[in-house]
């Protein structure tokens, strides 16, 4: 029961997310204030304010499997 | 701690190793960055180099950390074997991404690293304790089978990145392997001495989105699933949205969850809001939320954290310039655990609550 509750709390936030994600594209002359210092996600640690540190004290908040860095795709 | 972080061999390494790419000229990015978690007990340091270049087609990252987790280890007073040290141990990494643009749409991505020593202090904290109670058994059965741990790992990774928004919204599948060989966990009984596992294999695959939603929203959504050997599957979800409230205000807000069978849980919220004096410089609060249900460690056969839930509050500065560009923060976090299990009564001085400062400190130049 426990594992139907999770399965579906996590389809919902999934379904959730993609329902609010953009389905049209904004054109670039249009993106100066999504492209500005502080909105794009980035791995410069200048913008990036992740603690690197902090997964040992929340052991549960870990990018675990090493893969890359989402990036930004203002900046790819 | 009283003990000065600057001392330790992270930043001296790190900081050379920043100075000496910096002279080099073919590199077109360098960061460099410090980061300090302090508490009464407990003084967790790192220091990041990372730089990028063009090769071939490839645009390739560079990173190299240097970490140093130092401890005051205190044991129970029932620990009869216990006895009170301070320890200290160090890790360093070294990691290689590259991505290469296939076309406007595609980027394949690949990458790998390694890394040498305690990857948390947690893992020390308890190989002191093994160390006390069983390195010297003598003739008890399985006493053989204690051996000094010298924790290491690797990791490969390969992803593609799907633009179907040109520079408005892409789709990231990544998988990746790691392999852990760690500091294992002993347990003793009328049998004698035995010990738990001593390599770990990850297999994780990550799924990320991320979007602009309109001028002043952007999203990003990732999903992530991993298996480490002899455990459950680990699901974990996040989403981060920014939001430009006006020409000066930035608001960041993200909330995330993992869960793995059969009992954690956990779940986070982060938000932060940033001011723009001007181009160059912002100032932002930032507040987080944490709280989980309890680990699960089969690398330790009784090692398992309580729940821990933590708490945020934080104050950055950032500065952005024409070529380097910086960012200084800090936070105290406030940690406090459950009631600990019967089968932890001898990690309580592990699994206790903490009050912790953290200090960041963040330069990068553009070439």
């Amino acid at each position: 029961m426990k594992t139907e509750k999770r399965i579906a709390t996590i389809a919902t936030i999934t379904i959730a997310a993609l329902a609010i994600s953009g389905c049209a594209t904004l054109p670039v002359y249009e993106q100066g204030l999504v492209s500005q210092n502080g909105m794009t996600f980035s791995d410069n640690p200048v913008q990036n304010e992740q603690i690197n540190l902090l997964s040992q004290i929340e052991p549960g908040s870990a990018v675990s499997g090493g893969g890359q860095a989402a990036g930004c795709t203002a900046c790819r | 701690m009283n003990r000065n972080p600057f001392q330790t061999i992270g930043a001296p390494i790190a900081a050379l190793w920043s100075l000496a790419i910096a002279a080099a000229a073919p590199f077109e990015r360098l960061d460099f960055s410090v980061e300090l978690v302090d508490s009464d007990d407990v003084s967790l340091f790192q220091g990041n180099a990372l730089t990028s270049a063009q090769i071939g087609n490839w645009d390739t990252q560079f990173s190299f950390s240097a970490s140093e987790f130092s401890f005051d280890y205190v044991p129970v007073p029932f620990d009869l074997n216990g006895a009170a040290l301070s320890r200290s141990e160090s890790n360093n990494a070294l990691q290689i991404n590259g991505r290469n643009e296939l076309s406007e749409k595609w980027t394949v991505l690949l990458g790998g690293g390694a890394y040498d020593g305690y990857n948390n202090f947690r893992s020390a904290w308890l190989d002191e304790y093994y160390r006390q109670q069983f390195s010297e058994l003598g003739e008890v059965p399985g006493a053989e089978l204690y051996r000094t741990a010298a924790p290491k790992g690797y990791n490969a990774n390969a992803g593609l990145r799907w633009m179907y928004l040109p520079n408005s919204g892409y789709l990231q599948l990544t998988v990746s392997q790691l392999q852990d060989e760690i500091a294992p966990g002993y347990e003793i009984d009328f049998d004698g001495l035995s010990r738990g596992q001593t390599v770990l294999a990850t297999s994780a695959v990550s799924l990320s989105t991320e979007n602009v939603l309109s001028k002043r929203l952007r999203g990003l959504f990732t999903l992530r699933a991993s298996e480490t050997s002899e455990r459950s599957t680990r699901y974990g979800a996040e989403y981060a949205l920014n939001a430009a409230l006006g020409d000066r205000w930035i608001a960041r807000a993200q909330v995330g969850g993992s869960t793995e069978n059969p009992q954690f849980d956990a779940h986070y919220a982060n938000l932060a809001v940033e001011y723009a004096f001007n181009e160059s410089i912002s100032l932002y609060l930032d507040g987080r939320y944490y709280k989980d249900t309890g680990e699960i460690e089969n690398s330790l056969f009784t090692a398992a954290a309580p729940g821990v839930t933590s708490r945020k509050f934080g104050l950055g500065l950032k500065w952005v310039g024409e070529e380097w560009s910086g960012r200084a923060y800090v936070a105290p976090i406030s940690s406090s655990y459950e009631p600990a299990l019967g089968n932890v009564d001898f990690f309580q001085n592990l699994y206790q609550d903490r009050d912790w400062t953290v200090f960041q400190l963040a330069f990068s130049r553009g070439y």
